[in-house]
C-alpha cells in the first residue's frame, strides 16, 4: 500500500553565521489512518519536521530531501496550492493552545473560519457544523461556548477548541505538536480522547510529537525516537515499549517514574556542534571505541530500525 | 471542565420547605429539557460528560444554588437558543441593544473610562458644529452687514471687513477645518496601514523596498514642500488634503510594520497559516484587529496635526479663499486689519477653536492608547 506521507532524507539547516544542521537525513512514512509518534528530548528537531511538512519554516531554513503527500512532492508545490492543502488535507495543532487562538474573535467564529475559507460555501450555515465539532470534542453545551473568547477559557479548553478547528474539515493528516504540553494528567486524558474521537478520526493519520512517553504509548501505532536531529529507532509501539533496542530508548524508558526514574547522564548535544561518531556516545553506557569514530547507519533488524552498532 | 449530572430521579421528593419543593420542580424540568436537547442530534455520542455517579461521590449539579436566589436565566430559554452567560442577567442585559456594549464592558472592564470626558465632549461639540452649521449660525456666511462692527446683540462676535457675521463664519469654518483634518488623516492612515502591513508581513525585499521609500518620504521637509506645491498648484482644499495626506503616513507605516512583525510570529497567525488562509485573509482578519489600538490614536493625532498644518498654510495665504476655514479667517483678520484695530473678537475665536479642537482630538486619541497598567489586558498578548 502506498503511504500517505513519505519523508525521505529530509535535511533542514538554518543559515546564520554558522549554519546549523537541525535535521540530518530523516526518513519515515505514515500510512493512512496510522498514528506515528515522534519522541525525543527538547531541541532534537521534532517540531522542525512538523513545520517542514507544513512548509511553515522561516525563510532562513534550507530544506533538502523529499516530502511526498499522496504522491505529491510538497517541497516543490507553489504557495497557492500549498495553502489549498493546508487545513483541508494537512492540519497542524501548535504548541501552546492559548497563543494559537486569536484573542479578538469568539470561538465560534474561529471555528467557522476554515469552513468559510476552504469551502467557500456561504449558504449552508457553518454554525451547525461548528456545533457538531464542538460537541465531538466534548462540550455538552456547544452553543454556549461558541460565544466565548479564548482568554475566558482554560488551556485545556483552548486545546480542545484548537483540535476542533484543525479537524473540522476532516484532514487526512493531522500533525499534533506537543498537544499534552503544560496540561495536567486529567486534561491530557481529555486531549487523548479528543484526538481519538474528533470528526475524521479513524481515517485521519496522526503525526504526534511529544516527549510524554505515557501519552504516546496510549495513542501511537508506531514510534520514532529522535536524537540530535536524526531518528535512532523506529518501531511498532508495542515492540518498542516491550523491548527498546537503542541505548537512548532504553534510557528514555528508564527515566520514567514507573521504571525507576533513572535519568540519562549528561545533556543533549548542541545541534550546531554534534559529537563525532555516534551522536549518543558521550552519554551512552554501552559505548565502544568504534562508537567514537564511526557514525552508525539506521539498520533494519526484524522490521525495526535502529541506529546502533551494538544491536544485532 | 463542566461536569453535569442529571440527578432528578435520585432527588428525594419530599421537602419540608415549600420553596425548596418549587426549586426541585424547576430543576427537574430543566434536566428534562437538557436531555431533550442532547437527544436532538442522534448519532453523535455525547462524549462522557453526563457522568456516571461513583458510589461515594457527591452530586455535582450546576443548578445548585442558595434557596433564596432567583432562578438562573438560562433555564428559561428554549433549548436551541444561544446564550452567552449562565449567570443571571440584569435588566440591561435583557435588552438586546445593550448586550454587545455590555459584553465589551465585561471583557475590557470599562467602556468610556479610558477616554477623557472633556475631550469627548469638546470633540462632539465641534463635530455638531461641523455637521450642522446652519442650525447654530445666526446668519448665512455670505450675508453682508456693516463692516468692522464691534460685538453686539445682533452680531455676537461682530462683523469683518466685508460685513460678514464672524460667529456664522466660525460655525461654517468648522466643517472645512475638520474635513481637511479627517480626510487627510484617512488618506495617510490608509497608506501607512497598507505599507506597514505589507512590509511587516512579507518581509524580505518587499520590506526593504517599502521601508526605503518610507525613509525617503520621512526626510522630506513637509511644510516647505507644501508651500511650494501650494504656490504652483491652484490653491484648493482638495489639493491641500491630498498633499497633507500623502506626506504624513511614514510614522504610522513604521509603527504598523513593527507591530505586524511581532504579530506575524504569534501563535494564532502561525495556526492561521497552518490552516491554509491566504496572506490577505490573515492580514485583514488576524493582524488588523490586533493593531487597531495602535492605529486609532495615530489616526487622531494625524487629524490634529493636519488641522494645524492647514491652519498654518492658510495663514500663510496658501489656502483656498473660496472655502473659509478657521485658518483662513485668521489670515484675513491679519491681512485685513483685524490685528491693527485690535478686533480681538475677530482673530481670537478662530485661534481658540483650532486650539480646543486639536486638543480635544488629541485627548480622545490618547484615550485609545493602552494605559501602562493595562498591558496584561492588552489584546495582543493574552
Amino acid at each position: 500500500m502506498k503511504p500517505l506521507l513519505e519523508i525521505e532524507k529530509l535535511r533542514v539547516s538554518f543559515e546564520g553565521e554558522r549554519p546549523v544542521n537541525v535535521l540530518s537525513g530523516v526518513s519515515f512514512s505514515i500510512q493512512k489512518g496510522e498514528t506515528l509518534a515522534l519522541v525525543g528530548e527538547s531541541g532534537c528537531g521534532k517540531s522542525v519536521i512538523a513545520h517542514a511538512v507544513m512548509r511553515l519554516l522561516p525563510s532562513e531554513a534550507r530544506v533538502k530531501g523529499s516530502v511526498r503527500f499522496k504522491g505529491t512532492e510538497l517541497l516543490e508545490l507553489d504557495e497557492k496550492r500549498m495553502s489549498a492543502l493546508r487545513g483541508n488535507e494537512l492540519a497542524i495543532i501548535f504548541q501552546n493552545p492559548s497563543h494559537a487562538l486569536n484573542p479578538v474573535y469568539s470561538i465560534g467564529r474561529q471555528l467557522a473560519e476554515p469552513l468559510r475559507v476552504h469551502q467557500k460555501q456561504g449558504k449552508p450555515d457553518p454554525s451547525q457544523k461548528v456545533l457538531k465539532a464542538l460537541k465531538q470534542v466534548g462540550f455538552s453545551r456547544p452553543e454556549h461556548y461558541m460565544k466565548y473568547y479564548p482568554s475566558w477559557c482554560s488551556g485545556g479548553m483552548n486545546q480542545r477548541f484548537l483540535i476542533a478547528t484543525s479537524t473540522i474539515l476532516g484532514p487526512e493528516l493531522l500533525i499534533a505538536d506537543e498537544p499534552s504540553k503544560g496540561l495536567d494528567p486529567d486534561r491530557i486524558k481529555e486531549v487523548e480522547r479528543e484526538l481519538r474521537a474528533h470528526p475524521g478520526a479513524g481515517k485521519t493519520a496522526l503525526l504526534l510529537i511529544s516527549h510524554d512517553l505515557g501519552f504516546v504509548r496510549r495513542l501511537a501505532d508506531k514510534i520514532a525516537v529522535m536524537y540530535s536531529g536524526e531518528i535512532v529507532e523506529l518501531a511498532e509501539a508495542a515492540d518498542f515499549f516491550e523491548q527498546p533496542l537503542h541505548p537512548y530508548s532504553l534510557g528514555l524508558l528508564g527515566s520514567l517514574p514507573e521504571n525507576g526514574f533513572v535519568p540519562i547522564p549528561g545533556s543533549a548535544p548542541a545541534l550546531s556542534d554534534p559529537p563525532s561518531g555516534c551522536r549518543f556516545h558521550p552519554r551512552c553506557p554501552y559505548g565502544e571505541k568504534r562508537c567514537l569514530q564511526e557514525h552508525p547507519r539506521l539498520k533494519d533488524t526484524k522490521g525495526r530500525f535502529v541506529r546502533c552498532f551494538l544491536c544485532p | 471542565m463542566q461536569k453535569e449530572t442529571c440527578v432528578h430521579e435520585k432527588e428525594p421528593c419530599v421537602y419540608e420547605d415549600v420553596e425548596l419543593q418549587r426549586e426541585a420542580r424547576v430543576r427537574k424540568k430543566a434536566c428534562i429539557k437538557k436531555e431533550a436537547y442532547l437527544e436532538k442530534e442522534p448519532g453523535i455520542p455525547d462524549v462522557g460528560y453526563v457522568q456516571k455517579k461513583a458510589p461515594g461521590q457527591k452530586e455535582v449539579d450546576i443548578l445548585k444554588k442558595a434557596p433564596g436566589q432567583k432562578e438562573v436565566d438560562i433555564l428559561k430559554k428554549a433549548p436551541g437558543q444561544n446564550e452567552a452567560y449562565i449567570k443571571q442577567r440584569t435588566w440591561q442585559e435583557k435588552i438586546p441593544v445593550f448586550r454587545q456594549p455590555i459584553i465589551y464592558l465585561q471583557k475590557y472592564g470599562k467602556f468610556l473610562g479610558t477616554f477623557n470626558r472633556a475631550g469627548l465632549f469638546l470633540l462632539l461639540f465641534f463635530l455638531c458644529m461641523a455637521l450642522l452649521p446652519s442650525f447654530f449660525a445666526p446668519y448665512s456666511p455670505a450675508e453682508r452687514f456693516t463692516p468692522y462692527e464691534a460685538p453686539s446683540v445682533s452680531h455676537f462676535l461682530g462683523t469683518n471687513d466685508i460685513g460678514n457675521d464672524i460667529l456664522s463664519e466660525l460655525f461654517y469654518g468648522a466643517r472645512i477645518s475638520m474635513m481637511v483634518g479627517f480626510a487627510s488623516a484617512c488618506i495617510s492612515t490608509l497608506i501607512g496601514l497598507t505599507i506597514g502591513l505589507l512590509s511587516g508581513y512579507f518581509r524580505g525585499w518587499v520590506d526593504e523596498l517599502l521601508m526605503g521609500f518610507t525613509d525617503v518620504v520621512l526626510i522630506l521637509p513637509k511644510i516647505p514642500l507644501i508651500i511650494i506645491l501650494g504656490a504652483f498648484l491652484h490653491p484648493s482644499v482638495w489639493i491641500l488634503i491630498l498633499v497633507l495626506g500623502l506626506l504624513s503616513w511614514e510614522s504610522l507605516a513604521r509603527i504598523v510594520r513593527a507591530k505586524t512583525l511581532q504579530i506575524r510570529e504569534s501563535g494564532y497567525v502561525k495556526s492561521a497559516r497552518g490552516m491554509g488562509f491566504s496572506p490577505f485573509h490573515i492580514m485583514s482578519t488576524d493582524i488588523i484587529p490586533n493593531i487597531v489600538h495602535v492605529v486609532l490614536p495615530k489616526f487622531m493625532l494625524a487629524t490634529a496635526s493636519a488641522m494645524i498644518s492647514e491652519a498654518s498654510l492658510s495663514f500663510l495665504g496658501l489656502g483656498d479663499t473660496s472655502m473659509k476655514s478657521w485658518g483662513m479667517m485668521l489670515s484675513f483678520a491679519f491681512s485685513r486689519g483685524g490685528f491693527i484695530r485690535e478686533m480681538w473678537w475677530w482673530y481670537m475665536p478662530p485661534g481658540l477653536c483650532i486650539t480646543l479642537c486639536v486638543m480635544a482630538i488629541a485627548l480622545v486619541g490618547f484615550g485609545f492608547e493602552p494605559k501602562a497598567g493595562d498591558t496584561e489586558k492588552q489584546v495582543v498578548d493574552i
